[in-house]
């Protein structure tokens, strides 16, 4: 089999997921109590008229099945519908627009500095296993990793934007003002992210530290590790040439499976810092119950997961050259 | 100057039910261009006696006492540091089963060449060249320089294992069951190779490993454990031809001859002991058929019976007769 | 073979697995049925809002006194609005209303008109008196006489007790203490009526041109005026576009864009007078034939907004530039009222356009209002600057007004007190108030105090329960309910009591009425009443027990068996109003049938979903037993 079927093969499979995916959050968010009208209304003062005109002009009065018809129908032409709260916007305009952009960076930006430290960080616990330093990295993980991340946001923001006052208390960018230049733009926004990447990364750090100080230990018990110590290479050589690579296998694994995670932990970070993004999109529109919205997003989720998986096993393939060969 | 000296050793494994006498005093020499062959069943010590002189014991391992001599030079009295430069250099190891030994990610070739740059001042290039050279050393196709592990059979990769431990042109190799893993036909090719390389390349080498035929076909010397001590030790042809101690002879019993004729194969009842607490006087007593009181009372000494033939038993004159061999 | 046997225990697995979800699927919240015998009832409060939360706690200690037990229940909005929308079984709930400027919530939370799904009579209220003093009130012009029919419905309501209210949540605002000029108007320092804050406000050391900012929960939603209706929009649409009419600080109607009105003497006539230097933002001028097109802009696209006005004008014309008449069909009270919520449009952007247009992204919204848009970044801010031509001389003060998008309430406190941002759009949070009272860079609390707009009541669901039928149970948990010591755990002190249902605090002293009918706080009171009416703790536990019935003999025939004509007529009147009992029998009973439909239906739709989850997770299920 080629590589090239392999990769059809795999997202073939990504898309029953995600046609099973997209079911399940059209009936679930049906079956959940709620109705959109009243966060469409925005107040119960809106008399009745307008509601009932609100529920006919959303189709929300048809029979479910009906509804559901509808949307796979415009589902398959492109179209993902509109947003029940920003009235006349195409939920696809929403998504894939600047909210799309900021998340990305945030989650790409504090996963980056998570992985990094949490790799570095595990293979020296490892190979410093049950000295000071192994311990104080796994109780500071630990603290990191059982921390809310909500609550981590709440003490950055207190300490760092309110009595320090070095970071901003909210947004991606000062409000209200035009930048001179390009370059201007990005320190500004580059402000205004760290704050939200420090208390992200934070949270990631620790499951990555803990995931990579395993994996490196159990790496040490192979016969492998045995030779190149034997083969008295520097411990440099040992660690990250022939530990680190035969560990990064199931982080890349986990990396796929963790998107969803990235995805939950930005819904809190992006809400305490006003982060406008994905996540907070989410947070919004689950209490406005802005089905078409979410359904965008829980599709975009889906497609990201499966793709995130798909990548995963293609990095894997590259990494480990028995799986590539299996491939081929 | 022999190769490699070992005077006394003693490693201790520090386990939570107490300390593992895994070694208690090894002593042998082995001199330039010899074989030494290490015998004993699994568990006597010898693994953990190979892995003494390379400095690369389990964090519980601890050296107690001995010496570990190579070029005149004491290894337990080197640092870490010191101890890196030496391994490799001057002795390398092949491990049991290549399966394992071998780094999965990274191509063959990579695995040999960085040591090379590792230890020596040459080129890439130059460094490439000499690993193709040991390629088609232990016959293999310089090409598959680039294959990874699991694109070689078992024998193959025991070929490239033979070929990084020779990448820096050690004294002294040790085979820890270099061929345990093997099908019989391609242990005798490693074996024939191994010989070979030995004649070619001067290489002096310790053979590991529980097969004494084995040991019967390649070895100058032969040492002979049981739970962590030295037996017997001497020049092969007498240990083979008169035991000395009813373990070797229960031993020898115990395998076939590759190349003898076929014999009755008697095999050693009961199992070695746990060496957290090790039986009193010999330790091979509970086991031993010869077995007088005097067994479990005190630890016989270990003297040259023979020159340059030792054992540890209180009956061998008794015994000398009863455990010749039949040649 | 093998396949079938893996296809089908995939089968077989994924109905398994759909069996154990589906009643997690299909349980529905249902109010729990408590002991029938017992005076028990479940109150739900609204567990976001920790004023509903925390006066529900207290309100059930407080009828322990009276040995009622009114179980405090905080529940999702989602149930509780579901339950108060469609499923209509709830016992009692306690939380907010919210008022409108003028007292316009009178009509639909108690006429019978709006028993129905979505509809705003949620508790089932139904008396035919009230009823026709409503639709008299609302056609009636003269306002005192308006007040007094209002005073009538209210005194009914008393009686009836199928609400409690018990006080408005009052409005503290967190502001800067260097920003002058806001103005308390019931509601709050800012709100889509307070016109004259946006107008008014200012820097102490700037008395033009100073830029505020405010903090929003989340970005605005609407830029569609129409629309616009939500909080948070409706404050920005209310300072891009102009209304005819806007209401002072004591809540009384004030020329806006119209700088006149009469209503003709049989009230089918109102005429505006515009102002006549008003400029849209793109420098048309403004003039009548905006506000005609804007009212035939609603009427003739059947906006589903302002509906009682809108579906009461006949036509529209104007008379000049600047003089507009409305013909009315039928004489409405609240009509010159109603204009304040209809924000006026320009003809020359609106013609030809649906009145759900989004506006944005296509353009930015023009109005003639004191603040023009100037720009915005999607999702985070909106700036928007001072109107140069605004109509109404020296006004406003600020130089631009920008709204911010901080969305957790704790980051938009700490973000006042630091300067980032100088006020919130909306009230304190009663956690915060505290805090606030003693941070040294806000206004004091006292100076942004505004009767609020949210009114706190108890609505007792007069079809479930029949305890909560019986007025005599509600007046005692009214006389046993102290609404002083509510607000002061609820709300610490910043609340109004409020005894009627048209809080005078609120809308306005006119409507205060000294003979209202009122319940005291009296536990003793309440106690009597209940033991005289046969509420007794039979069995010592604490909860008094229903009175035990008494069988109602049949009613025979009705035999006439009156001598004189007056005792005949008394007697028809009589049969005829048991006929009427029975008729409205009939139709509450249609209305169960039709509530059982209803339910009905939303299970088959359950059944629907639940049937198209079952025939994916098989097909995926065939799919990957069948795979190699």
């Amino acid at each position: 089999m080629g590589f090239k079927e392999y990769v059809g093969k795999r997202t073939l499979h990504g898309i029953v997921t995600i046609m099973l995916a997209v079911t399940l959050n059209f009936i679930l968010f049906r079956i959940m109590p709620g109705d959109p009208t009243r966060a469409v209304s925005g107040d119960p003062r809106v008399d009745t008229a307008t509601r009932l005109a609100l529920i006919a002009k959303f189709g929300l009065d048809r029979p479910l099945i009906e509804q559901f018809v509808l949307y796979v129908y415009n589902l398959l032409r492109g179209e993902m519908g509109i947003s029940f709260v920003q009235i006349g916007r195409p939920v696809i305009d929403i998504i894939l627009g600047r909210k799309m952009i900021n998340t990305i960076i945030l989650m790409g930006s504090s996963m980056f500095i998570a992985l990094f430290l949490g790799i570095v960080f595990g293979v020296i616990a490892a190979w410093r296993r049950g000295t000071k330093t192994d311990i104080s990295l796994i109780v500071v993980s630990l603290a990191t990793y059982s921390m809310p991340v909500f609550w981590f946001g709440m003490m950055l923001l207190l300490v760092f934007s309110y009595y320090i006052n070095i970071f901003p208390i909210a947004g991606t960018i000062t409000p209200g003002i035009v930048h001179a230049n390009f370059f201007e733009y990005a320190k500004d926004y580059l402000n205004h992210l760290m704050a939200p990447m420090i208390t992200l990364g934070v949270s990631f750090f620790g499951g990555y530290f803990l995931f990579m100080r395993d994996t490196i230990l159990d790496v040490f018990t192979e016969d492998y590790m045995l030779t190149a110590r034997a083969k008295g290479l520097s411990n440099r050589k040992i660690l990250f040439k022939h530990a680190m690579r035969n560990a990064l296998l199931p982080m890349v694994s986990l990396m796929g499976v963790h998107v969803t995670f990235l995805i939950s932990g930005a819904t809190m970070t992006e809400t305490v810092f006003s982060w406008d993004g994905l996540g907070r999109l989410i947070y919004d529109s689950v209490r406005n119950n802005d089905y078409p919205v979410l359904q965008g997003i829980f599709l975009f989720m889906a497609v990201l997961v499966v793709v995130a998986n798909i990548l995963a096993d293609i990095v894997n393939a590259y990494l480990d050259p028995r799986i590539k060969e299996a491939v081929e | 100057m022999p190769v490699i000296e070992v005077r006394d050793l003693v490693t201790h494994y520090l386990t939570a039910q107490g300390s593992v006498d895994a070694v208690s005093g090894l002593n042998f020499t082995v001199e330039k261009g010899q074989t030494f062959g290490l015998a004993g069943e699994s568990g006597c010590g010898k693994t953990t006696a190979a892995l003494s002189i390379m400095g690369l014991l389990p964090s519980n391992g601890r050296i107690m006492g001995g010496q570990i001599i190579i070029d005149g030079e004491d290894l337990l009295q080197k640092t870490e540091a010191e101890l890196k430069k030496i391994r490799w250099s001057k002795v390398s190891i092949v491990f049991q089963g290549a399966m394992n030994a071998l780094n999965p990610v990274l191509n063959v070739g990579e695995q040999i060449l960085e040591v090379i740059l590792e230890k020596e001042d040459v080129t890439k290039s130059e460094a490439l060249d000499r690993v193709r050279e040991l390629f088609r050393l232990v016959e293999i196709e310089p090409s598959r320089i680039i294959d990874y592990p699991h694109e070689f059979s078992g024998g193959m990769r025991q070929r490239v294992m033979i070929a990084m431990a020779l990448a820096n042109y050690p004294k002294l190799v040790i085979a820890d069951e270099p061929i345990t893993a093997l099908d019989v036909i391609v242990q005798n090719q490693i074996l024939e190779l191994m010989k070979d390389l030995q004649r070619k390349l001067d290489l002096s080498q310790i053979l590991i490993t529980h097969d004494l035929s084995v040991i019967a076909e390649t070895c100058d010397k032969v040492g002979i454990m049981y739970a962590g001590k030295l037996v017997e030790y001497g020049e092969a042809g007498p240990i083979f031809k008169t035991p000395l101690h009813p373990y070797t002879s229960a031993l020898i019993g115990a395998y076939p001859s590759i190349v003898g004729e076929k014999k009755k194969l008697n095999f050693i009842p009961g199992s070695p002991p746990n060496l957290i607490d090790p039986p009193r006087g010999c330790r091979f007593h509970p086991r031993c058929p010869y077995t007088k009181e005097i067994c479990s009372q005190e630890e016989p000494e270990y003297r040259e019976e023979e020159p340059g033939h030792y054992a540890a038993c209180h009956y061998v004159e008794e015994l000398r007769d009863t455990l010749r061999l039949g040649d | 073979m093998l396949k079938l046997k893996k296809i089908l225990s995939a089968f077989i697995m994924a109905i398994i697995s759909l069996s154990i979800m589906s009643p997690l699927l299909l349980s529905t919240p249902v109010a729990m049925a408590t002991d029938e015998d017992e005076l028990s009832f479940e109150m739900w409060t609204l567990d976001w809002d920790t004023i509903s939360v925390d006066a529900g706690d207290v309100i059930e200690q407080m009828l322990r006194d009276i040995g009622i037990r009114m179980k405090a229940i905080p529940i999702s909005d989602e149930v509780l609005y579901d339950n108060l929308d469609l499923e209509h079984d709830y016992e009692v709930y306690e939380m907010s209303g919210g008022y409108d400027p003028y007292p316009s919530h009178m009509t639909p939370r108690f006429h019978s008109s709006e028993i129905m799904d979505y509809g705003a009579n949620d508790m089932a209220y139904n008396n035919p008196e009230v009823d026709a003093l409503l639709d008299q009130a609302n056609a009636e012009l003269d306002f005192e006489t308006r007040v007094e029919l209002l005073w009538q419905v209210q005194d009914l309501i008393a009686e009836d007790l199928p609400y409690i209210p018990l006080f408005t949540s009052d409005d503290v605002h967190a502001i800067r203490k260097e920003w002058t000029g806001y103005v308390c108007m019931p509601g709050g320092i800012f709100n889509w009526y307070n016109r004259l804050t946006t107008i008014n406000l200012q820097h102490e050391d700037q008395e033009y041109g100073a830029d505020f900012i405010m903090a929003y929960p989340s970005y605005i939603r609407y830029y569609n005026p129409i629309m616009g209706t939500d909080g948070r929009s409706a404050l920005i649409v209310s300072m891009v576009y102009d209304d005819l009419v806007a209401y002072d600080a004591d809540m009384n109607l004030t020329p806006w864009l119209a700088s006149a009105w009469t209503v003709s003497e049989d009230g089918l006539t109102i005429t505006f007078t515009i102002v006549e230097n008003a400029k849209w933002h793109d420098d048309v001028d403004l003039t009548a034939e905006d506000v005609k097109f804007t009212i035939d802009f609603y009427k003739d696209q059947d906006v589903p907004y302002d509906t009682p006005l809108m579906s009461r004008i006949d036509s529209v014309e104007t008379d000049g530039d600047y003089t507009v008449i409305v013909h009315m069909t039928e004489p409405y009270a609240w009509a010159v009222n109603d204009f304040e919520d209809v924000p006026i449009m320009p003809k020359h952007i609106w013609e030809g356009k649906d009145w759900d247009w989004a506006v944005h992204p296509d353009t930015m919204p023009i109005g003639s209002g004191p603040f023009m848009w100037d720009s915005y970044l999607d999702g985070e801010w909106i700036k928007l600057v001072v109107n140069p031509d605004f109509w109404m001389e020296g006004k406003p003060h600020l130089g631009s007004f920008l709204v911010r998008v901080i969305s957790e309430s704790s980051a938009r406190y700490l973000a006042i007190s630091s300067g980032e941002v100088h006020s919130d759009r909306y009230e304190l949070d009663t956690g915060f108030i505290d805090t606030a009272d003693n941070d040294p860079n806000l206004a004091p609390l006292e100076d942004t105090w505004c009767v609020g707009m949210w009114d706190y009541y108890i609505n007792f669901n007069q079809r479930t329960n029949p305890a909560l039928q019986d007025p005599v149970v509600k007046k005692a948990i009214a006389h046993a309910i102290d609404k002083n010591r509510l607000v002061e755990i609820a709300r610490l002190s910043y609340g109004t009591v409020t005894d009627t249902y048209i809080t005078p605090a609120f809308f306005g002293p006119a409507y205060e009425n000294p003979d209202a009918i009122t319940y005291e706080y009296n536990v003793f009171l309440a106690n009597q009443m209940l033991d005289a009416a046969g509420y007794l703790d039979i069995d010592a536990d604490g909860i008094r027990e229903m009175p035990v019935a008494v069988e109602e003999p049949d009613e025979e025939t009705p035999v006439f068996e009156a001598e004189t004509i007056e005792e005949l007529e008394a007697e028809i009147a009589s049969l005829l109003s048991s006929l009427s009992d029975t008729a409205s029998s009939v139709s509450s009973l249609e209305s169960d049938i039709e509530a059982l439909n209803s339910r009905l239906n939303s299970s088959l739709n359950i059944a629907y979903g639940v049937a198209i989850v079952a025939l994916l997770v098989a097909i995926i299920a065939v799919y990957y037993a069948t795979r190699s």
